[in-house]
């Protein structure tokens, strides 16, 4: 089975084909956004990092940005400076450069100011887009996708329905030698031990059960019921008691294949196959976390609705409840609510779903991506030095 | 029942609570299949769509299963057909208020 894609020098795939304008520290942010926003084709990803940062939270932060860079939607990159930041735009640069790509630089103390900057850089991204236009979608194989997974503004029907559709189509895409990346390491918390007994081997098991004990006793640190903020009141409303609950209805999203790798928050996996990255459910910072680790697309299932979207990767938003999709048509791509009503099984919708994720490969563009929806963080580890 | 009209939703023969998937009215009778065994819950309170109810007793400090899984513990006696939720409910994990 066939869908279209961009092919990079590498034979690796792209299914977007964005001029990715990239600031490297939040002092860059509105310079950077003013060159995307003159330039059709182009996209930016404003952050608050980048500077003021030490040791594995700069390293973080560093590993996402130039991952982000990485993702095979991006053809083309422009890093944007101020010039005196912690992350410095032309380090930035050098570690892009080896994913074999276009990357430039424009530093706005260098050029003399904002405007300076602005028009330089907009006359190279422009000159980025010309270049990066002429790539052709061609037929690809579908074990190209990497999918990120994700669920958000959940309630209970999530785990009835959206959540366990998103397993079958998950399994579906394995079995064509695809990848999936789920994460949200809070909603592991009452459900790692089934996780755990899906490890590919021992090693993964082990780090399946660090990871989650580790974030539960960051948690446990704070000395309150993690109660509250997850579930969050919206998931209690929606008729979440605890977070075992909550954990137990997310984890259906990884469908049922063998986990084969545990990596860190916007780490590149080396393997196929379902692959768990540790970290928040905070949803930008998961969404941009699902970007570094190389995500081309994502699904977001959600009962009590979400309009989150990325300007690299489309999102698909799967409803998992009648009334959400009807209230919410214009964020949400795809209903799941049919199989809580009884009108379709898992296995239809998730037959659905798995086809719609395929056309959205291959073009079709989602509602998140047609409302330039872009919520992109990047998780921190420690304070502003 | 028509599969349309369903009204609650049970994941595994061991769940101690069922899901409602429409707004039920106190009064109302949900059937489940257990098993292939029916089993009738009248409802003692409301249920909200997506909220959970007891389909038999749960006494106080005994687990409350939902997907064959421990889900919390009761922090009361929870008579059958009443709801279940963060009132009658505790989580057993992430309690940093249980560790000062």
């Amino acid at each position: 089975m066939n869908i279209l894609g961009y092919k990079r020098e590498d034979g690796s795939v792209g299914f977007r084909n964005h001029v990715l304008v990239l600031p490297s520290v939040s002092c860059a942010n509105k310079v950077a956004e003013e060159i995307a926003n003159r330039i059709e084709g182009a996209v930016v990803i404003p952050h608050q990092c980048g500077c003021g940062q030490l040791g594995e939270d700069r390293e973080q932060s560093i590993r996402v940005l130039v991952n982000v860079a990485a993702n095979l939607n991006v053809a083309a990159v422009l890093v944007v400076g101020l010039g005196c930041e912690g992350i410095p735009a032309d380090f930035l640069r050098d570690k892009i450069l080896k994913f074999n790509k276009p990357v430039e630089t424009v530093v706005i103390q260098k050029e003399g100011g904002s405007l300076k900057t602005i028009e330089k850089g907009t006359r190279i991204a422009l000159r980025m887009v010309e270049e990066s236009s002429e790539i052709k979608r061609e037929p690809v194989n579908l074990s190209e996708i990497t999918l990120g997974l994700k669920c958000g503004g959940s309630d209970s029907s999530s785990g009835i329905s959206a959540n366990p559709v998103l397993g079958f189509a998950v399994d579906s895409l394995i079995k064509h030698g695809g990848r999936a990346v789920f994460t949200e390491t809070p909603e592991m918390i009452g459900a790692e031990h089934i996780l755990a007994k899906r490890a590919a081997n021992e090693t993964v098991k082990k780090r399946i059960l660090e990871v989650v004990s580790r974030f539960e006793r960051k948690a446990i640190s704070y000395g309150v019921d993690i109660r509250g903020a997850n579930p969050a009141p919206g998931n209690i409303e929606g008729g979440l008691t605890t977070i075992e609950e909550k954990s137990l209805g997310a984890i259906l999203k990884a469908g049922s294949g063998p986990i084969e790798q545990v990596i860190e928050y916007g780490e590149r996996p080396g393997k196929k196959g379902v692959i768990f990255m540790d970290g928040t459910g905070y949803d930008p910072q998961s969404l941009g976390g699902l970007l570094a680790c190389g995500a081309q697309i994502t699904v977001f299932t959600t009962g009590r609705g979400n309009t989150c979207g990325t300007a690299i990767a489309p999102v698909i938003k799967v409803s998992s409840n009648n009334r959400l999709y009807e209230s919410m048509r214009e964020n949400i791509d795809f209903n799941a609510g049919t199989v809580v009503s009884g009108e379709e099984t898992i296995q239809q919708a998730g037959q659905r779903l798995f086809e719609l994720i395929l056309k959205v490969a291959s073009g079709k563009m989602t509602k998140a991506e047609i409302l330039k929806d872009n919520a992109f963080d990047i998780s921190r580890l420690g304070i502003s030095i | 029942m028509n599969k349309k009209e369903r009204r609650a939703i049970l994941f595994s023969p061991k769940d101690n609570v069922a899901t409602a998937v429409s707004d039920l009215n106190v009064g109302i009778t949900a059937s489940l299949l257990i098993k292939e065994r029916k089993k009738e819950v009248l409802l003692k309170q409301a249920i909200k769509f997506g909220h959970k109810f007891s389909i038999k007793p749960i006494n106080k400090g005994n687990p409350v299963i939902k997907y064959g899984e421990i889900i919390g513990l009761a922090t009361e006696d929870i008579p059958e057909g009443y709801h279940v939720h963060i009132h009658n409910v505790e989580s057993r994990r992430g309690r940093g208020d249980k560790e000062k």
